[in-house]
């Protein structure tokens, strides 16, 4: 960890190791020779060591509970560079391969990550990450909590700086970086300024035409509340006012983390309806989410995450195949479901009973075959359910198995099936 | 730049900083002054001083000098606070974000924000300097205190709302540098008090410092030496220290994450 090397960490351990002294020294002295010169100079100076430490140690990216360590009289130096050493971060892994993007798939992506690592203060660590983002989709970065999917959002938008690998952006075929707009989290607004001076802030800093802020309020259908302070909005409003700003400078990536979070099912409508809006225009939206139905819905393109790495990218449809279709049979009684189960059998298909049914590994339109097989051997199927794997139930499955270099980056291509291992 | 200082001045005169700001200054300005002449007025002059001010001695040209410095500590604070309120609001709100996203150049960020808090830490010295003259004048005349002799100290007074600007400046930026560093107002609060009273232990246990660590430096500034200190070692002690808390600034900002 760079931090143990650096000037300050040095500083802090002479600093804890002077408050420990002199400590050691005030108190022999109190319980032996008693020298007057060692009573008046060395309580001042231990004061002086203890608020420097804890001054110190409040500055420096240490775990939280090292600062307050550090408060400890005496030795909250020597606690707090102990508690920090235990905490520090092992070594990250080997990097695994970086992505392996065919030249069609590179000329396409708008967003190209590449062994991207990042060390945030708090000492949490991600990455290796290698993804792809298609120019003019909508791509979902879905993930359980704590997966990365933020701290990933914030290093496309260079809120955190890498720690290693690269992020490339091009606006245009030329290589031009491209324009973001982004809303992080909840969106970022002063409350006691008009929504109107809220966009002004932006585009003023970002040196704009101030007739982009109309634009942006028209655009989500806010012109009439532009002048009320956005201390008064609903949160539906607010979220509309993020919106304004994260399309302040017609940018080419819009990126969205969470922005259905607190919305009523009229606005999550809304605003899918005007997520697709922005697809249709061919700018790049990438939307950070749980809900795997609203990823389902809108996305063309889907990258998930899980323990700091990618485990998956590509289309929905190819995630869900990440799990095998079945198809369900059921026959009239058990003898029939036994007998229909070995044809399947016989024929080369894996099977699963289940009471009445017959569970059958296989493509969702081999419901015609089966059903061939099952009269040939004399049996009537009463129903034929082709069963497709769900989103969740994908997602679910990719999660369950413990992030290694060896499930980083699944990916799929789009002229073939799922590069999965089974 | 220009742009940057427009969106930093747009963010520091809405309401909630704006009004409490000069409701503090000109209350706590006017009321150093009625203190003056209050404590004065006592028989026996003030006791705050040694020798004991009398109202007499408020009549010499130099008061003026003396009224604009009187309030400085207490401006000087409300500068801070209201600068790491400025700072830290953008980092609490999320706008920062926001902000970094469309101009990665964090320096025209910081620079916007400096020139904008210098700028009000300048306008609140003037209010601040014109309240208390103003008080000045009206307490004169309610205490039967002459100020003929005043007119000549005018001068002077600018002089001093000059040194006093210097001194908020100086409070602004340090407020901000803390605030960019801490990143939350109430432990930016909470850390210049407690800096203060370290300070204080220093200069006790070694007064050869004293005009010298920021906020004697400061106020030394501020009150253009009349606290007791040699203003000029305080002015370039002023001086190096604004520099290097804007640099120390220029560094947080520029190579620290935001995650938050």
């Amino acid at each position: 960890m760079k931090l143990n090397r650096s000037p300050a960490m040095i500083v802090l351990r002479v600093l804890s190791a002077l408050e420990l002294i002199s400590l050691a020294v005030i108190l022999t002295n109190r319980f032996t020779v008693h020298l007057p010169v060692v009573t008046s100079t060395g309580g001042p100076l231990h004061g002086l060591f203890y608020v420097s430490t804890i001054l110190l140690a409040l500055f420096l990216p240490l775990p939280r509970a090292s600062k307050w360590l550090a408060a400890v009289p005496g030795v909250g130096g020597v606690l707090a560079l102990w508690r920090a050493h235990r905490h520090t971060p092992a070594p990250a892994d080997e990097p695994p391969s970086a992505l392996d993007l065919t030249d069609e798939q590179r000329r396409q992506a708008i967003v190209i990550a590449d062994r991207v690592t990042a060390t945030l203060s708090s000492d949490t660590r991600i990455g290796p990450l290698s993804f792809a983002v298609p120019r003019g989709t909508i791509t979902g970065l879905v993930g359980p909590n704590g997966a990365g999917k933020t701290t990933a959002l914030r290093l496309l938008c260079a809120l955190v700086a890498p720690s290693s690998g690269s992020i490339l952006t091009a606006g245009d075929p030329s290589g031009a970086a491209a324009r973001m707009g982004v809303l992080i989290d909840s969106p970022g607004l002063l409350p006691s300024l008009t929504a109107r001076d809220n966009l002004l802030v932006l585009t003023r800093l970002a040196g704009w035409e101030p007739a982009v802020v109309d634009q942006a309020l028209e655009r989500v259908e806010m012109t009439s509340a532009g002048h009320r302070s956005v201390g008064t909005f609903s949160l539906g409003m607010k979220q509309r006012i993020g919106l304004a700003a994260a399309l302040l400078a017609d940018p080419d990536i819009v990126i969205l983390d969470e922005p259905t979070n607190g919305l009523d099912p009229r606005g999550k409508a809304d605003l899918r309806v005007f997520l697709r809006e922005l697809s249709a225009e061919g700018k790049t939206v990438i939307l950070a989410t749980h809900a795997l139905d609203e990823v389902d819905e809108l996305c063309d393109h889907l990258i998930a995450m899980d323990r700091g790495r990618v485990i998956f990218q590509g289309r929905p449809a190819q995630m869900r195949r990440v799990i095998p279709e079945t198809v369900l049979c059921r026959a009239a009684g058990p003898s029939e479901r036994d007998a229909a189960a070995a044809a399947f059998v016989d024929a080369g298909y894996e099977v699963a009973l289940d009471r009445d049914a017959i569970r059958v590994t296989a493509d969702t339109g081999h419901g015609a075959v089966l059903n061939r097989l099952a009269q040939k051997a004399g049996v009537t199927l009463t129903e034929i359910t082709a069963e497709r794997p769900t989103l969740e139930q994908a997602f679910l499955h990719l999660t369950s198995t413990p992030a290694t270099p060896d499930t980083h980056d699944r990916a799929g291509s789009e002229e073939e099936d799922v590069e999965v291992p089974a | 730049m220009i742009g940057a200082f427009s969106s930093a001045w747009t963010m520091l005169k809405r309401p909630t900083i704006v009004w409490p700001l000069l409701a503090a200054i000109v209350v706590f300005s006017a009321m150093s002054i009625v203190f003056t002449f209050s404590t004065a007025a006592a028989p026996g002059g003030s006791r705050f001083t040694d020798p004991p001010t009398l109202l007499a001695d408020l009549a010499y040209p130099g008061a003026l000098v003396q009224f604009v410095g009187r309030p400085v500590m207490v401006t000087g604070l409300v500068v801070l606070a209201a600068s790491i309120l400025h700072v830290t609001g953008q980092y609490s709100s999320g706008l920062v974000r926001m902000q970094f996203v469309v101009q990665p150049r964090r320096s025209t960020w910081l620079l916007g924000n400096w020139a904008a808090l210098a700028t009000a830490a300048i306008a609140c010295a003037l209010i601040g300097a014109l309240t208390a003259v103003a008080s000045g004048y009206v307490c004169a005349a309610i205490w039967g205190v002459d100020t003929g002799e005043w007119v000549s100290g005018l001068g002077g007074a600018a002089g001093a709302t000059a040194n006093l600007a210097l001194g908020m400046v100086a409070f602004a930026l340090a407020g901000a540098t803390l605030a960019l560093w801490l990143r939350s107002s109430i432990a930016a609060l909470t850390v210049a008090l407690v800096y203060a009273l370290f300070e204080n232990m220093i200069n006790a246990a070694a007064p050869f410092g004293q005009g010298l660590m920021p906020a004697s430096a400061f106020s030394t500034v501020a009150t253009s030496g009349l606290n007791g200190n040699l203003y000029l070692p305080s002015l370039i002690a002023t001086i190096v220290l604004t520099v290097a808390f804007t640099a120390g600034a220029f560094g947080l900002v520029v190579n620290r994450n935001v995650t938050d």
